[in-house]
């Protein structure tokens, strides 16, 4: 018995010092590219009749723990439909095929570039609403602008960092480079696909860390 | 010269005028680095209209009867009204100084082009001096980019017939013109929806003038013209509705002329503008505007030397704020050779109808743009029914009118005549603009489309040095040559830019970063540095050359790096040249040419889609 017990406060000591190692050793913030993310979508305006139907289809989920999309219905960071981006937390705006917002995840768009955008402000976040993504939609509004006629481009908006609060309580910031297929160096509405999305981004692994 | 019955090439062989494409296609004038919506443009001082997208198509112009070309450079609102911010254009048709005259040329050129001109003027026993003219144009079109369905300019024809009358009795002299143009062409939206584009347009004009008093003279003029343009399909169509564009014009104006002295003189008068549209996409079936004016001028002198004009109007609109525009100019002549010119000028330009009232939805990109007074209604019916999801204005930004673009010109040119056969012209200039239209997004539909509107923007200045001179080494030897240096920039970009707030990424594969002040390249489609220059030579047996080379430095026409300003970082047309060359021979009455335009076949389908390559042609004119 003395001797399981020794064993025991023995394997207390050799377990609180690892997690102490641990506390003071904290994991590298991931920094990586994610290429072709393809998010599609239905409805919309037909290009060929104009008539409008109601957009679906759905959502690309992307997890950043993983680094990658997934299917899951509660593991998931944001998530990728045509040019609408949405975040694991806060109200459905009630869209066809949007999913259920199981966790609180929330996320900003910063002004600066991967560099300089260093900290979260937290004050900033916020989460998607019955009223509108926290993302806003439409060229110009979010993180892109469009280009009108003749050109019809969809431009990623330089100086556009998009900071999230992951679904877990972590945080990442992430910067799209471009929505066409391979990002080419001079898309063409006409010719490139779309719905392809490239982006840098950097995770934070770390609990309660909101520097990168 | 240019051998050409379009105004874009007879302005486009002034030193010193530049034409450039328009985004709306078609040629444009940009003077002073201002685009052509800013430029007014007249025939025998009455103004022309049909500006579809804002900008006029100087191709739909014939010339073939104009004698002379006055340009005003600058903000000279306090004449004509609205839209003479960078400058008017105002194109006098020939009179004939004989019993009978007659002038007739056909010219065939590339695309299968043909173009006939006729010129019959006539005067009678009695003083009737009438003229006649009558321009048949007609084109196959051509295609820059074969892998598509669409020709980038289709087939068309053209016609432009004119007619004016000049008669004198007593203390009366009348002129009256009628202008009428009718152009067909072909257009194809995709492969199912096609058809004819017709253009109809005409102008009516009578002025007469009483000169019974002594030192006082009255004019009173009258004009109406119509511009018409509808799309008629030939094929089915059910979804796409055929658009039209109805717009007509009257005006008339009283004006006394009182000769205070030889040197001192005052001009006092009053005017009525009546305005409408109708056309698709339109929030009211039709708009109309009648508008006030009240205008006086005052030319007299300071010195032996110096004369000066000062010129005050006002406008009265009932949609917008009314304008003042005031003008002042000032000339002396500081010896015989060298002279010197300071002139200070408002301008304005009122808001367009569709600028107040559009209701457009882009079909295939889903966004609608609405005019600003259309705006204010629409997007209350559509808050009422649910349909906006996000309002990005303030309720307070629909209070009030769209207020007109002003500007304010300043010019200092001095001009020296060497010998008499040199001449040298210098001019600085800077035109700052306020309250610039531009649309932006007011706010977002449930169905993710978003609306765009239009408002007073955008501050924008343009600012340069232009150079002309002329050298005529002997009778046979001529050569002009102009320079334009040219800054044109935003107030605004230039702030932002200065506050750290915009960002440019050279690649879709690198990184944003911040920009600074010198990667602003300015205004789209502007040339730091443009250069023309032509040169005529005869030989004594009537043989003449000609030769004209155009200059532009490079430009830009799209954003691509998505920050809303045109930087370093984002796509250009390169610098470029582009030289026309004829010959020409005088037999008798008949002058024989052989000509090319754009001889070194310069392209670039994808960002001058005007440009069709090199042009070859011949003409033969007949002169009675």
């Amino acid at each position: 018995m003395r001797t399981t017990t020794t064993y025991l406060t023995l394997f207390l000591l050799i377990l609180s010092s690892c997690s102490k190692d641990n506390e003071v050793q904290l994991m590298d913030v991931v920094s990586e590219r994610y290429d072709n993310l393809y998010a599609p979508q239905s409805g919309g305006v037909d290009p060929r009749t104009g008539q409008f139907t109601p957009v679906s289809g759905e959502f690309i989920k992307f997890n950043f723990s993983l680094g990658q999309i997934t299917t899951s219905d509660t593991d998931w960071d944001l998530a990728f439909r045509g040019t609408s981006i949405i975040v694991n937390g806060g109200e459905s705006l009630g869209t066809i095929d949007e999913p259920v917002r199981t966790g609180n995840a929330a996320v900003y768009i910063a002004t600066g570039t991967m560099m300089s955008v260093t900290e979260v402000n937290l004050q900033q976040l916020s989460q998607d609403s019955s009223v509108g993504y926290a993302i806003a939609e439409g060229g110009g509004n979010g993180w892109y602008t469009y280009q009108g006629p003749p050109v019809n481009l969809i431009t990623p908006t330089p100086g556009k960092i998009l900071v999230f609060r992951t679904n877990d309580g972590k945080y990442a910031k992430m910067e799209i480079l471009s929505y066409y297929k391979d990002a080419p160096e001079n898309p063409d509405a006409y010719t490139s696909e779309s719905r392809y999305y490239t982006f840098n981004y950097q995770y934070q692994p770390n609990e309660g860390i909101t520097v990168f | 010269m240019s051998n050409s019955s379009r105004l874009s090439d007879i302005l486009d062989d002034q030193i010193g005028i530049f034409i450039v494409p328009d985004f709306g296609g078609g040629n444009g004038i940009q003077i002073q680095g201002l685009d052509s919506e800013y430029t007014l443009l007249l025939v025998d001082g009455y103004p022309i209209i049909g500006r579809q997208s804002g900008t006029l198509d100087l191709d739909r112009i014939a010339v073939g009867n104009i004698e002379k070309i006055e340009i005003i450079k600058g903000s000279s609102s306090s004449l004509y009204g609205t839209d003479a911010i960078g400058g008017v254009v105002n194109l006098i048709t020939a009179k004939t100084n004989e019993p009978f005259s007659l002038n007739s040329n056909y010219k065939f050129s590339s695309f299968n082009t043909n173009d006939f001109s006729l010129n019959i003027g006539a005067i009678s026993e009695k003083g009737h001096n009438i003229n006649a003219f009558l321009n048949l144009f007609n084109s196959k079109g051509y295609d820059l980019i074969e892998t598509d369905l669409l020709n980038t300019i289709e087939p068309f024809k053209n016609l432009t017939a004119f007619l004016s009358h000049n008669f004198e009795f007593k203390d009366l002299s009348f002129f009256s013109s009628f202008r009428m143009f009718r152009e067909d062409q072909k257009f194809r939206l995709n492969e199912s929806i096609y058809g004819n584009n017709i253009i109809n347009e005409s102008n009516f004009n009578t002025s007469v003038s009483l000169n019974k008093f002594d030192r006082l003279s009255f004019v009173l003029d009258n004009y109406f013209t119509r511009y018409k343009s509808e799309e008629n399909f030939s094929s089915l169509s059910i979804n796409t509705p055929e658009s039209f564009f109805d717009q007509s014009l009257f005006k008339s104006e009283l004006r006394s002329i009182f000769e205070i002295n030889k040197k001192n003189k005052l001009i006092i008068g009053f005017g009525i503008t009546n305005e409408s549209l109708k056309r698709n996409n339109f929030y009211k079936n039709k708009v109309t505007q009648n508008s006030f004016n009240y205008f006086v001028q005052y030319e007299g002198f300071i010195f032996e030397n110096t004369n000066y004009i000062f010129g005050a109007r006002y406008d009265q609109y009932g949609e917008y704020d009314s304008e003042f525009s005031p003008r002042f100019a000032i000339r002396t002549q500081l010896n015989e050779k060298i002279s010197s010119k300071i002139s200070i000028g408002k301008g304005f330009k009122t808001p367009d109808f569709r600028q107040l009232y559009f209701n457009f939805a882009n079909s295939s990109s889903g966004y609608s743009v609405l005019g600003f007074n259309a705006a204010k209604e629409i997007i209350n019916n559509l808050q009422a029914t649910g349909q906006i999801s996000n309002l990005i204005i303030s309720e307070n930004e629909f209070e009030g009118n769209l207020k007109p673009e002003t500007s304010i010109s300043f010019n200092f040119g001095i001009g020296i005549k060497t010998e008499k056969n040199i001449s040298f012209d210098i001019n600085f200039f800077r035109n700052q603009i306020k309250n610039l239209i531009d649309y932006k997004i007011i706010a977002t539909k449930t169905n993710g489309q978003n609306i765009f509107s239009y408002y007073n923007l955008n501050k924008v200045y343009t600012q340069g040095i232009e150079l002309s001179s002329l050298f005529n080494l002997n009778d046979n030897i001529n050569f002009k040559i102009g320079y334009q240096f040219l800054d044109a920039k935003d107030n605004d970009a230039i702030k932002r830019i200065n506050d750290g707030d915009v960002y440019a990424r050279i690649s879709p594969n690198s990184p944003a970063f911040l920009i600074q002040k010198e990667d602003y390249f300015g205004l789209f489609n502007r040339s730091k540095h443009n250069i023309n220059s032509k040169i005529t030579f005869k030989t004594k047996n009537n043989l003449q050359f000609y030769f004209k080379s155009k200059f532009r430095s490079r430009y830009g026409l799209v954003d691509k790096n998505g920050n809303d300003i045109l930087d370093q970082f984002d796509e250009f047309v390169n610098s470029n040249i582009i030289s026309d060359i004829s010959i020409s021979k005088e037999i008798n009455n008949y002058k024989i040419t052989l000509g090319s335009d754009n001889i070194f076949n310069y392209k670039d389908p994808e960002n001058l889609p005007n440009n069709p390559g090199r042009i070859i042609y011949s003409k033969i004119t007949i002169t009675l």
